[in-house]
C-alpha cells in the first residue's frame, strides 16, 4: 500500500477516536454539583462562591443574605445514587439516569427523618443548574443548587 | 555475420573495428586481418556498415537545431507534468478514491461532532425542565428567572 496512505491510517483512526470520546453519548460520568445555601433576611452577607447564582435568587427572592453551607461535589455514573447530608436531619439522593438532547435526566428525592418528602424529576440543561429550596432552617430557608455537567 | 576463420570470432572482429579490443589484441587482430582474407573482408563489412550508420545519423542530426530542441523537450516535460496530477506529493497519487473516502469520513465525523456539540452547549429552555414533582406538601412552585431562565422549585415545609 502507498506509503503516504498508511500513514494517514492512524491519524484518521485517531480523529474518529477523539470525536467518538469526546461525544455525550460515550461519556460515562456526570459531574454533579451540590450546593447548600442558608438565605435569611437577618443579614446581607453574599458568599462569594455564589456570584454566579445570585442575581438570578435576588431577581425572584426578598432575601439579602445568602450563605454558602457547603458544597459536594460527586463524579456519578448514570444511574448511581449521590448522596448528601442536609442540615435538619435531612438527606438529598441525586440520581442522574439517562442525557437526551443536551439535557441530563435527573432524580432528586429529599428525605427528612428518613422519610421521603420531596421527589422530583427534571431534565437539566448540561452545565447548568438548577435550584430546589423550601426547608426552614436557623430562621432561614434553605436552597440547593444542584449542577450537572457531562464529562 | 559468419566468420569461417577459427582463430577469431565475428564478435572480436566486430569489437576490432569498433577499437574496443585492449591494444596487446588489437595488434595481435590486425596482424591476423593482414594475411588471412576472410577476416579481412569480415572487417570491411563491419566498417562499411558502420560507416553507413554514421553517415545517416550525420546527415539527419545536421538539420536538427539542439537549442529548440531542448526548449521543445522542456515545454513538452512541464505540459506533461501539468497534465498529470499525479506527481503532486501526499494526497494525489495512488489510491485516490481511499483518500477522498477518508477525507469524506473526516467531514461527516467533524459535522456530527459539530452538532453534537451544539446541541449540548446551545440547548434552548429554561436550565431545568420539570418533568414530575411529587411531595406532601400542599404548596411548591415552579419558577424561571426571567434574565438566564434559571428554574427554581420552592416547597414549603408548613
Amino acid at each position: 500500500m502507498d506509503r503516504r496512505f498508511t500513514r494517514f491510517i492512524p491519524v484518521l483512526a485517531g480523529l474518529i477516536y477523539l470525536i467518538l470520546l469526546s461525544s455525550p453519548a460515550a461519556a460515562a460520568r456526570v459531574m454533579t454539583d451540590v450546593k447548600i445555601i442558608h438565605a435569611s433576611t437577618g443579614s446581607s452577607h453574599v458568599d462569594a462562591a455564589l456570584k454566579n447564582i445570585i442575581p438570578e435568587l435576588e431577581s425572584v427572592f426578598k432575601y439579602t443574605g445568602y450563605r454558602l453551607i457547603n458544597e459536594q461535589q460527586m463524579m456519578l455514573n448514570f444511574n448511581q445514587k449521590g448522596r448528601i447530608s442536609l442540615p435538619g436531619n435531612r438527606m438529598m439522593i441525586v440520581i442522574p439516569a439517562a442525557m437526551n438532547k443536551g439535557r441530563i435526566n435527573y432524580q432528586i428525592i429529599i428525605r427528612k427523618n428518613d422519610r421521603p418528602v420531596f421527589k422530583t424529576r427534571v431534565l437539566l440543561r448540561n452545565n447548568s443548574s438548577i435550584t430546589i429550596g423550601g426547608p426552614q432552617f436557623n430562621n432561614g430557608y434553605l436552597l440547593f443548587n444542584i449542577s450537572g455537567s457531562v464529562q | 555475420m559468419r566468420n569461417n576463420c577459427t582463430q577469431y570470432t565475428s564478435e572480436e572482429i566486430s569489437r576490432f573495428v569498433d577499437n574496443e579490443l585492449d591494444n596487446e589484441k588489437m595488434q595481435a587482430v590486425k596482424n591476423h586481418i593482414e594475411c588471412c582474407p576472410q577476416c579481412k573482408k569480415l572487417a570491411e563489412n563491419y566498417k562499411f556498415i558502420t560507416r553507413t550508420i554514421n553517415a545517416h545519423a550525420q546527415k539527419y542530426s545536421a538539420g536538427i537545431d539542439s537549442s529548440r530542441a531542448g526548449i521543445k523537450l522542456a515545454k513538452a516535460l512541464h505540459k506533461s507534468k501539468n497534465k498529470s496530477y499525479r506527481h503532486i506529493p501526499g494526497f494525489f497519487g495512488r489510491y485516490t478514491y481511499l483518500k477522498f473516502a477518508a477525507i469524506v469520513l473526516i467531514a461527516v465525523a467533524s459535522g456530527f461532532l459539530f452538532v453534537n456539540r451544539s446541541v449540548v452547549n446551545h440547548v434552548a429552555g429554561p436550565s431545568a425542565i420539570v418533568k414530575s414533582v411529587d411531595t406532601n406538601f400542599d404548596s411548591v412552585m415552579i419558577i424561571e428567572t426571567q434574565r438566564q431562565k434559571h428554574t427554581i422549585i420552592w416547597f414549603s415545609e408548613t
